[in-house]
Formats: C-alpha cells, structure tokens, sequence
C-alpha cells in the first residue's frame, strides 16, 4: 500500500466512497455491538445505517435510557434484552419495591417496534396487565419471550401467553416468582397450541406441573429440545423421557417426593432420551446417582448444585463424565473432586463451584472444602476454562500464578472466599493476582471476594495495572486505605461496571475513582464509609451521571442492613419511581 | 474473619437515641469522624460541615417546593446528621447518654450508655499508644459488652438458599438416622483408607482430620 498516503486515501473512501448498499450488506455482517458501537461513531451516515440494520441491542439498566428513545434510535429491532434491578437483588440485598418496573417499556414495544420478535427481561417487574397489553400487540410475531428472574404475574397470564402466541419458540421463566402456581392449565394451552416450540424453561420456580401435561406437550411439540421444568416426582416423568425423543437439556424434576414411601423407589432402568446431553437434577441422592452412570459419557452439561450428592459421590459420576464441558456444583465437591474434575473433564469450558451448606448440623460431607489444592489440580488439568465461578475456603498466590499459568482461555473468573476458616493460609494475595491478570489476557470479567487483608493496597494497584481488558468488576473486602482504589482507578481502561461491597473505601474516594475510571457506567457499592450528609460523594456529581442511594430498611432485623450507592450514566435523566428506601442523591443536571 | 496486621483501636461515642442500629460500621464511622472533629477541632473553625450546606448543594437550581421532599429524604439516610445539631446544648444532653464501639485488632464490642468522659478518657489512652493499657480496656470490652457479628456476611444466591433450606428439612424429615450413620460408617471408611485402617481412628472418627 501506498504509505501515509495511501491510509489517507482510504480512510477518505471508508467514510464517504462505499455505496448505501455495499454498506448495508456489510453491516450485515458485523454482528458484534463492540464493533457495532464503533462504527456508528464514524460519522453521521455510517450511525443512520447501523441504527437502521441493528437488530439486537442489550440495555443493561433500564433507566439508562426512555423506551422513546430507543426506539428512535433503533426502529428496526428484532430483539431486545433489558436488565433494571441491581444483580445484588439475586441475593436479597435489594428492597422488593426498588423500581425496574417493565410497563413503560411494554408500552412502548407494543405500540413501536414493529419487528420485534425477540424480548428477553431480567430481573424486573412485569405485571398481568403488561403481558395483557404485550400480547394483544405481538402475539402473532414473538418467537422468543424470557423473563429471567422477574415477578409480578401470574400463570393466568402464561395462559394467556401460551393460547395466543403460535409462534413461541422459546418460553423462559428460570428462577421468576409466579403467582397463582398451583394452575398448571397454561401448559396444557401451550401443548394444545403450539406446536413449534423448542425451548420451555420454568427450572428454579414454584409451579406446579403435572406429568400429564407435560407429556403432552412432549407428544405435541415436536421440536422441544430443552425443557427444564420446577420439582416434578421423576418416577411420574417416565412416559414424558419415552416420548421426548429429540430432548437435549432436561432440568429439574426430583428424586425426593415426600409424598411417597422410599421403598416404592425404583430407579433401576430409568430410561432418558438418547439424545440427552444436557442435565440439572433435583434432589438427588447416592442410590438415584447411578441412574446417569450409562449416559455420563454423553453429558455435555452437568448440574449438581441441587443434589445430596457427597464428596465421594460427585468423585464417582464425574468420572463417568468424560465429555463435559459445563460443570456446575456445591462446594461439598471437595479438592477431591476437583482432582477428579482435572484428570477426567478435558474439555471443559464452563465450571462453578457455589457455596454449600455451612452450618454446623454436619449436613454436608467434611470433606467438602475447596482450597488452593483443588484450584491448582483444575487450573493445570481443564486448559479449555472460559468461566469459572469458585467458592474456596482457603487460597494462596501459588494457585492464582498456577491460574494466570494455565488457564489463559479464561474471560470470566470469580473466586469468593468463605469465611468458614479463622485464617487462611497465606496472605496478602497481591503478587498471586497480579500473576493471573498478567497471564488471563482474555478476562472480560473478574470477581475477588476475599477477606480483610487479604488483598492490600499494591494488589489493588496491580488490578488497575493488569485488567486492561476487564469491563465488569466486583471487589469485596479489598484494600487497606483509599490509596487502593485510587491508584486501581488510574488503570482499568476498560471497566464499565463496578461492584464493591465491604471495602470501607471513603465516599471521596470513591468519587474521585469514578472521575477516573474513564470507560465506567455502572457503579454500585454496599460497604463504604459515609460522611457526614454524604457532601463528599457530591463530589461524582456531573450531567448524566444519577447516583442512587438504597438506604437500609430500619426495621429489618437483618445484621447486612447497610446503605447502597448506584449510580449510573442515563439519557433519561432522574427517575420517578424510586420508593422511600430509595433515594436519588442530586437533581438531574 | 482474619485479624488485620495492623492494630487498631477505635471508640466512639454515638447518641443511641438516634443512631438506633449503632452497630452499622458507616455510620459509627460517621460519628466517629463528627466526635474527633468536635474534640480535637477546638483550636480553630475545622469542624463538620453544617447540614444546611448539603441541603442546598443537592437542591440545585430547582424549584424550591418541589425538592422539599426530597430534602428530607436525603437527611433521613445519615442517621448520624441528628448528631450535628447546631443547638450544642442540645447535643452534649444526647452524648451523655451514648453508645461506645470499639473495632480492636478485628474484633468488635459494643458498650451501651457509656458515658462522654470516660470515652474522653479512653480516647486519649489510645492516643498515647500505651499498648498494655489498651490491651487492657479490650478485655474488659470483651467481658463486659455484647460482641457484634462481622458487619457484612458473605451474600447467598437466592434460588441456592432455597434449596439448601429445603434440602436441610427434608433430611432431617425423612432420616435423621440412616443420614448419621452413613456419616458415620464413610467417615470410618475413610479413616481405614486414610491410615490402612488403624483400629483407634475407628473409635474416634473425628481424629483423622
């Protein structure tokens, strides 16, 4: 190419010299919104034709933007994805009456939007009435609907849903609170139908299934691939798994039912369907276990979390288990079991070690701990690890290095440290997490929840220093001083979303660090030092930028009752349905 | 929780009138910060800033009557704004009457209706860094007072709770006693395993870890 001249020429035909069309079909092809984000900033037209072609965006916080607004940008959606409640509302840590209310939205898509055929909502309120007003809009057109960890409907409503929507390919309720849940009516109406449907996941919600129905809608939906139901007695599902030929993810059921005499539980020769790759059983226990040993090899996906499983038990299936590449457990897992992870399971992607029981009944094996141990075996034996989420009771820098050494594929790591254990072996961990970053090129996402002291002002510093890719952040009980994470706000070029709970830092502090976190749009904190009337976090204040405080409920007997800041960048200014425990912390400038 | 290297020794006096959950680390910090600020800032004008200043930075330019409410809102987040009350009559009555926490080498102690001077006193002591007279007065908080739990406990996933609070009912519904012995018959399995199988690690399972 022509030197210096040449990139001039072709920056000069980048922007003006490729026709309406060429551009269109290119656009067609960059599907990233990173790249999408980049290119609509190139100039006017380029932004005309990215709004116009843009089919997919993802709002991360609701409030960062009016339903209006999006659609004048991006008239031509097909799909949708809209987050509102904070992620700590999945641990209780958000008031129920917080806002992230879906009227306005719904109101919006049904009236605009005329191509949307996907909507994926999480975590937010959706009531009876939205879905009344949804589907008289776009029952003819929704192919795709989830509401991810959502509340405020009822199955009256799923009726409704299932009757008019012919098209619904994928229907998604996983962990929502639903009420009315004993009427199961809404899945013989799916069953009757619909008759394309590939996809029913209402795993983690308290409704009430009965076999027949579900069997039915097996025998009607031909194309169902995944179906991941609440707890339904196993030994009533065995006609469904004879007729769900096709079935790839199966989640829930239940080995326990309380009802019946344990006697009268047979599982020899359970039957699953030859396909099956996919499997998240429900209370599962030591006898029932071996109904997956014939098809372990097959298992692509194994979920755990929700069995009785002991340490030895989760040694033995894993073992049979060869082709997994998602792993998902309790910590009662144990350092064995991870050993037993790292030699069988080479090809996995994904693994999750949550918290287990830790009260002192003795419920769960004694064996079941996670330490550096188990850390350094999985690091060194599972080389494909892109998200790995993992409680430990004990760590060292050793094992973070033996992480930055082997697991460079990694783009999501999480490690929270349990404080079941007075100490810990070794600390502070900062050269063990400076070793990680430096070798994690790939993280997107990082998560360290450790303990006072355990990760000290310099490690902090290292964060900053090394997380050059690393857009979302959750720090717990890090630093010593305010020194920390102003030296870690002068790195992190990429960090959009922040998390800090119990980290004392001082609201100056924390003012200052979002001034300098240049890419920042997302900050929530629980934990922090207030000062008086909270004059020192004025000091974030600036156009666009609302800061929330959560104050605690002062009834609440609950001993983690602490103030919260959210603050984030929104176009639609300051919000008007905050509640009392919610209190915005400026006017809109 | 793991003791920080550094010692630390902190006191407050908080007026338990207001603060009602004192126990809340931001807020004790708050008073904390407000009460060295009001002792130690006697040599000149250093102390607190008045609440009025807030309010009228976080009004703007709005319109006055309708950021009233919101003023209000905004005062009833800082619990420890009651202790700036201008009148110092007013808040000398509240801070004979108050609560003393102290954060000790990662410990925590919590004294009711701890009087003013005495936390005077201790403060001072503290100031001195005469280390055997703190170690001292932390003995006798850890006898005499109710210890706080760690501020912050580690967050549980919701749907993960749920099930571990049903997995706890029914075990203990359905068996409590095979659930024991299997307990006790694997962990006797493991001690042979462990230690080729020596008889008194079988009396006393507990013994292998």
């Amino acid at each position: 190419m022509g030197g210096e001249a040449g990139e001039r020429r072709l920056g000069r035909a980048m922007s003006f010299g490729i026709p309406d069309v060429a551009l269109g079909l290119v656009m067609g092809f960059v599907e990233d919104p990173w790249d999408r984000d980049a290119i609509s900033l190139v100039c006017r037209h380029w932004c005309r034709v990215d709004a116009l072609s843009r089919k997919h965006v993802t709002v991360a916080m609701a409030y960062s933007t009016t339903p209006d607004r999006l659609f004048r940008r991006f008239p031509c959606l097909e799909s949708l994805k809209l987050k509102a409640k904070p992620r700590a509302a999945m641990f209780n840590l958000i008031p129920e009456d917080w806002g992230g209310s879906a009227s306005p939205w719904i109101r919006q898509l049904s009236a605009s939007f005329h191509f949307l055929k996907a909507l994926h909502l999480r975590r937010m309120i959706v009531s009876d009435d939205d879905l009344d007003v949804l589907v008289r809009a776009k029952a003819h057109m929704l192919s795709s609907f989830k509401l991810d960890r959502c509340s405020g409907f009822s199955t009256s409503s799923l009726a409704l849903v299932a009757r008019t929507c012919k098209k619904l390919e994928t229907l998604f309720l996983e962990d929502s609170i639903i009420a009315e849940k004993e009427n199961d009516e809404w899945i013989r109406e799916l069953a009757t139908n619909n008759s394309v449907l590939e996809t029913l996941n209402f795993f983690l919600t308290d409704l009430r299934a009965s076999p027949a129905y579900l069997t039915l809608l097996v025998r009607n939906c031909r194309r169902l691939k995944v179906l991941k139901i609440s707890e339904c007695f196993m030994l009533d599902l065995v006609d469904l798994f004879r007729t769900a030929e096709i079935l790839q993810d199966f989640a829930g059921g239940s080995f326990d039912d309380q009802g019946q005499v344990e006697e009268s539980r047979n599982y020899e020769n359970y039957y699953f369907p030859p396909s099956l790759l996919r499997l998240s059983l429900l209370y599962m226990g030591t006898k029932e276990m071996q109904v997956l040993f014939p098809y372990g090899a097959a298992l692509k996906k194994l979920d755990l979390q929700f069995t009785f499983l002991s340490t030895e038990d989760h040694c033995q299936l894993v073992q049979r288990c060869p082709n997994l590449e998602i792993l998902e457990v309790r910590d009662v897992i144990g350092d064995r079991g991870l050993e037993v992870v790292a030699q069988t399971c080479k090809k996995l992607q994904r693994l999750r070690v949550e918290r287990g029981d830790d009260d002192q009944g003795g419920l769960e094996d004694e064996h079941g701990m996670v330490t550096q141990v188990g850390l350094m075996a999985v690091a060194q034996g599972c080389p494909h690890l892109e998200y790995w989420a993992v409680h430990v009771t004990d760590i060292t820098n050793a094992a973070l290095e033996a992480i930055g050494t082997y697991s460079s594929s990694l783009n999501d790591f999480r490690l929270v440290l349990l404080d079941r254990e007075a100490n810990i072996t070794e600390s502070p961990l900062d050269n063990g997490v400076r070793a990680l970053l430096r070798g994690c090129t790939k993280l997107r996402r990082f998560a360290f929840y450790v303990r006072p002291g355990a990760l000290s002002d310099v490690g902090l510093g290292y964060i900053g220093e090394f997380s050059k890719t690393i857009r979302y952040m959750l720090l717990g009980n890090v630093g010593e001083s305010d020194q920390g994470l102003l030296q870690l706000s002068t790195g992190c070029p990429s960090l959009q979303k922040l998390e800090l709970r119990g980290c004392f830092f001082s609201e100056r502090a924390l003012a200052v660090a979002v001034l300098q976190l240049k890419s920042l749009r997302y900050l929530w904190v629980q934990g922090y030092k207030a000062s008086p009337n909270g004059t020192d976090l004025m000091a974030m204040v600036r156009p666009f930028w609302n800061i929330e405080i959560i104050a605690p409920n002062q009834d609440e007997v609950c001993p983690d009752g602490q103030a919260q800041i959210l603050a984030y960048y929104s176009l639609a200014g300051m919000r008007s349905d905050y509640p009392h425990s919610v209190i915005p912390l400026y006017p809109s400038v | 929780m793991a003791g920080s290297s550094e010692q630390q020794l902190v006191a407050n006096a908080a007026a338990t009138t207001v603060a009602g959950n004192g126990s809340r680390f931001a807020v004790t910090c708050g008073l904390l910060r407000q009460y060295m600020k009001e002792h130690s800032g006697s040599n000149g004008g250093g102390g607190f800033l008045p609440a009025v200043t807030a309010m009228s930075l976080m009004t703007g330019g709005a319109d006055a009557e309708e950021e009233a409410p919101e003023v209000r809102k905004t005062m009833e987040l800082f619990p420890q704004q009651a202790g700036t009350l201008k009148d110092t009559q007013e808040r000398k009555e509240i801070t004979e009457k108050a609560q003393l926490t102290i954060f000790y080498g990662g410990s925590v102690v919590v004294f009711d209706d701890f009087p003013a001077e005495k936390a005077g006193e201790l403060m001072k002591l503290a100031g001195s860094r005469d280390s055997t007279a703190a170690a001292a007065v932390s003995d006798a908080g850890a006898a005499a007072g109710q210890p706080c739990l760690p501020d912050m406990p580690i967050a549980r996933k919701v749907s993960l709770q749920r099930f571990l609070e049903k997995r706890k009912n029914r075990i203990v519904v359905a068996e409590p006693l095979p659930e024991s012995e299997k307990k006790e018959a694997e962990s006797s399995k493991r001690a042979k395993k462990d230690d080729g199988g020596a008889s008194w690690l079988q009396v006393n399972p507990t013994l292998s870890l």
